[in-house]
């Protein structure tokens, strides 16, 4: 059974960063589980070479970081299967990092792979991975966690952010995870780099009593007991799946169907790839609290609109702003990583939204981006109004044709190119192309393309 | 088990922005509550100018609120080489090659002096508008920048919070009336907004330091000008795009408002430092009066490991400067209503280094300036003698007492709720400030209009007022985002 256009456009957008006219027409033929199961199809991805500068001895970490950045954003740009990089943005804003603390973008770039390669893999094993990695150690302070002076940062994340949630454990199973992580640090005199070291005389061999099991722990035990054994087992994936739904779908889910999710997610032993597949399937996905239940991130705005006007951000240093935005990858605000929603809507946020839009909006004009609309015919425009604006919609993934848009954000946009065409034209007539460039800022804001 | 988990809570804290009782929209909300005439339909609202009562959320400084103006001074501040305890001969045991020689220091009194690069300071001292807060630090002190700057601009006694950290200042704003909405409440100058100043649902905007780069603040160009007025205008009415859509042509619409509104501040020259920049434009913001209530500025470059003499002294110089030229831009009008606060993550060791500097630190001096402080040393001047088991000072003074302070006697907010514990305070304001009865100037003396007139704005004022008695507490009014409008047609 087909699939409509409309759902297809607003699957793309959200397991991706938007899809082409091209691809959706490629795949409305089909029906939705084999649309799904071409989204984790990545064998059509480019190999991946991580930016020159990030092994460059000449570089320092700062300009790694920021290359890492754009490299990152040109990936998601044009990944033709980019449900890889979509999930690998969702856990780096579940297991978050900071690239000043981390400091080493070599270590940054080793957990970015991890997340791409694994991250609809076994959730377990990603925990396993995540935390062994320096990134993690660094950041959360387990590379100063030691038998004599146990550092808590790290364990206490470890089941309330990364895991369980808040509130499903006690401090002292906090603390007994503390202990059990001591000796797992980093060895900074490792040949070639910094890397992870088990030392023993650093390790606590003593009892433990973790969620009342009292034992000798060792730190990777904790993951397994917490992800394999019930209740815990399903509290995790609750956790997980009430997360993957809201980074997909939109926030605060029905309970029912967080029960369901939850059930496939432990019939699955923590497979998040069966997750993701489920929550694309639920025909809750497809609802309209769904298809307006997010704004889009800064991430997904820059990679949006970078894609619409063909312009990359290598060229277009879009960091220098997403800072402001307050999505600034790598430097995510805290270690509960970024919000939704309600946090991008602020003026400094939208400022900085508009500061991009315009500026990049140049570019786009010097490539000659919308100026089919203002193209004539004698004196008359060959696009009425209408016609224009829904171009320009289209340009930006959401055709009219295909999607309802927001008919008096519609009608303001026509409202305005009537006028800004009467002045162009009258009293004299001179030839400028100010309706073209402005809409291309305006279209960048127009809520229909800012909500995700 | 519990559904609720710690996003589903962070989430709806933040989602409070967009919505209102019943499921409104907001502007449905005030074509309900305002009439059709404070809804702006068809014309850009900016078309034909602001309207003065067309005004930003945040309620204009009412008479008895207090303005706080911070100063960070980022990498470590060297407490002991800006008050110095000259005649402690410790002191100059202790530092060979970065001590101030006796007879450079501005003698303040207890054998303490300013550093020689801070003379408008010395001469506001002793003026009495000065109040040196010595031996400011706290327990098990962390040496890292970026963890001690996090504790300090956090501030919390409670332990780890749900959401992740807030902010001291940002926890404060998120009990002001319509704190949600970022309704210009705070700003810090520059863009990016640190943790100090974020709290779970409020947050200072952005200033930023030049005109250029703020959208929307330049109409010159007619073409730009029809732009920003038609993207206002996605807000006339409902988007049809449900709560978020109607959020962001909200948003939107308030920011380039706001471009407007602080279009003025950038009306004449600027100092040519960053500091001294920032803090002219803070005067000039708060001239203004926009219901800013906290501005925050900063100044990096303290962490004087190496050469510090020179550089120490530069800075502080900046500062000095700085200072001097935020109250010389400040409306006398407004100077008995907003007091400075510098803050800085750290001090720094006592004793120096090889390479002419110092390393990291814990206690460090405090500054809280303005008319209305109770000028002169408060505080213990920490031991040279008995340091920590790094050979750093002892701290006397928890920095979270100082906030303290700030909120019961400045801010007029419950210290107790914003800080999780009773610090008690310190003898810092004088008797009658903001926080605790009318001051002595009427700041609707000046000529600018009362704003409590129609009864939006009435109800705003008296809501603002008996609001901030109780901080935390969220009421159903902070979920209104109200644009004060005219009770008259445009």
């Amino acid at each position: 059974m087909p699939t409509s256009a409309a759902d297809v456009s607003h699957l793309l957008r959200r397991a991706g960063f938007g899809g082409t006219p091209a691809e959706i027409a490629a795949l409305t033929p089909l029906d939705l589980p084999a649309i799904v199961d071409r989204l984790f199809d990545f064998s059509a991805n480019p190999p991946r070479t991580p930016p020159s500068s990030l092994t460059d001895p000449a570089s320092g970490d700062w300009l790694r970081h920021t290359d890492l950045r754009k490299w990152w954003l040109d990936r998601m740009r044009t990944a033709p299967a980019p449900l890889q990089e979509k999930i690998a943005l969702f856990w780096h804003g579940h297991f978050a990092t900071e690239a000043t603390k981390v400091e080493h973008a070599v270590d940054t770039w080793d957990q970015n792979e991890l997340f791409r390669t694994e991250g609809l893999g076994s959730f377990e094993s990603l925990v396993h991975k995540v935390s062994l990695q320096v990134s993690m150690l660094v950041y959360l302070d387990n590379d100063r966690n030691y038998r004599n002076s146990p550092n808590e940062n790290f364990a206490r994340e470890l089941l309330e952010l990364f895991t369980l949630g808040v509130n499903q454990y006690t401090q002292d199973d906090v603390a007994a995870t503390a202990r059990a992580w001591t000796g797992h640090n980093v060895d900074f005199n490792a040949v070639p780099r910094r890397a992870y070291w088990f030392y023993p005389e650093r390790h606590d061999t003593g009892n433990k009593t973790f969620l009342g099991v009292t034992r000798n722990w060792d730190g990777p035990e904790i993951i397994t007991r917490v992800l394999t054994v019930e209740p815990q087992r399903s509290i995790a994936a609750r956790f997980i799946a009430q997360k993957l739904w809201t980074y997909f779908a939109y926030s605060n889910p029905d309970s029912s169907l967080l029960d369901a999710l939850t059930a496939q997610f432990v019939a699955s032993s923590l497979n998040i790839g069966s997750l993701v597949r489920a929550i694309f399937l639920r025909p809750e996905f497809y609802s309209t609290t769904a298809r307006r239940g997010l704004v889009r991130t800064p991430v997904e705005w820059v990679v949006g609109v970078l894609r619409a006007t063909g312009l990359s951000a290598e060229e277009t240093n879009p960091q220098w702003w997403m800072g402001s935005m307050g999505q600034q990858l790598f430097s995510p605000p805290n270690v509960a990583g970024w919000k939704n929603n309600a946090y991008w809507c602020n003026t400094t946020s939208l400022w900085a939204r508009a500061d991009f839009a315009r500026n990049i909006t140049w570019r786009a004009r010097n490539a000659g981006f919308l100026h089919e609309i203002a193209q004539r015919s004698g004196t008359q425009h060959v696009m009425t109004p209408g016609a224009a604006i829904d171009f320009a919609y289209a340009k930006f993934g959401r055709d009219p044709a295909v999607e309802p848009v927001s008919g008096p954000v519609r009608q303001v946009l026509i409202t305005w190119l009537q006028t800004q065409r009467a002045t162009e034209f009258a009293p004299t007539y001179t030839w400028n192309l100010w309706a073209p460039i402005n809409l291309t800022t305006m279209m960048m804001l127009c809520p229909d393309i800012v909500l995700a | 088990m519990r559904n609720e988990t710690l996003d589903d809570a962070a989430f709806s804290r933040l989602s409070v922005a967009a919505q209102l009782p019943g499921g409104m929209s907001r502007r449905r909300f005030m074509q309900v509550a305002g009439g059709s005439a404070a809804v702006a339909v068809g014309g850009g609202i900016l078309a034909s100018g602001l309207d003065p009562l067309q005004a930003f959320a945040a309620p204009p400084i009412g008479p008895k609120d207090g303005v706080l103006v911070i100063v960070a001074l980022e990498g470590g501040n060297d407490g002991l080489n800006t008050l110095i305890p000259y005649e402690d001969p410790r002191y100059y045991q202790l530092r060979d090659q970065v001590s101030i020689p006796a007879a450079q220091v501005l003698p303040v009194g207890s054998g303490l002096g300013f550093h020689p690069s801070l003379p408008k300071l010395k001469a506001r001292f002793d003026l009495g508008q000065v109040a040196a807060v010595r031996g400011v630090g706290y327990q098990t002190p962390d040496l890292s920048h970026f963890t001690s700057m996090g504790i300090v601009m956090n501030g919390w006694a409670g332990g780890s919070q749900p959401g992740g950290p807030t902010g001291w200042i940002g926890r404060y704003l998120d009990g002001l009336p319509n704190a949600a909405s970022e309704s210009l409440l705070a700003a810090v100058t520059g863009t990016s907004v640190p943790l100090h100043m974020s709290g779970s649902v409020a947050r200072a905007s952005g200033i930023p330091l030049s005109i250029e780069s703020a959208f929307g603040v330049s109409r010159t160009d007619p073409s730009e000008a029809r732009m920003f007025d038609a993207i206002a205008a996605f807000a006339n009415t409902p988007t049809n795009l449900g709560t978020w859509g109607d959020t962001v042509a909200d948003v939107e619409h308030d920011a380039l408002d706001l471009a407007q509104r602080i279009q003025p501040a950038y009306q004449g020259t600027f100092p040519a430092t960053s500091l001294s920049r920032q803090l002219v434009l803070a005067a000039r913001l708060i001239n203004t009066n926009l219901g800013l209530r906290v501005i925050s500025t900063s100044a990096g470059g303290f962490d004087t490991h190496s050469n510090q003499a020179a550089t120490h002294a530069s800075l502080l110089s900046d500062l000095d400067n700085s200072i001097e030229g935020f109250f010389a831009t400040l409306s006398p009008k407004l100077r008995s209503q907003v007091t400075i606060m510098t803050f800085s993550e750290f001090g720094r060791r006592p004793v120096d280094n090889a390479t002419g500097g110092t390393d990291h630190g814990t206690a460090g001096v405090q500054f809280l300036i303005g008319d209305r402080v109770k000028g002169g040393l408060h505080g213990t001047q920490p031991s040279l003698t008995t340091l920590d088991r790094y050979g750093n000072l002892i701290p006397t003074v928890d920095f979270r007492k100082v906030y303290a302070t700030v909120f019961d006697k400045w801010l007029a907010a419950d210290s107790q709720q914003l800080l999780s514990f009773n610090f008690g305070n310190l003898d810092l304001f004088q008797i009658g400030g903001p926080g605790e009865g009318p001051p002595q100037t009427n700041l609707h003396s000046d000529g600018r209009p009362e704003v409590a007139q129609g009864t939006a704005s009435q109800s705003l004022t008296t809501g603002h007022v008996s609001e901030t008695l109780s901080p935390v507490q969220v009421s159903s009014k902070r979920r209104v985002r109200i644009r004060r409008t005219a009770t008259t047609g445009p």
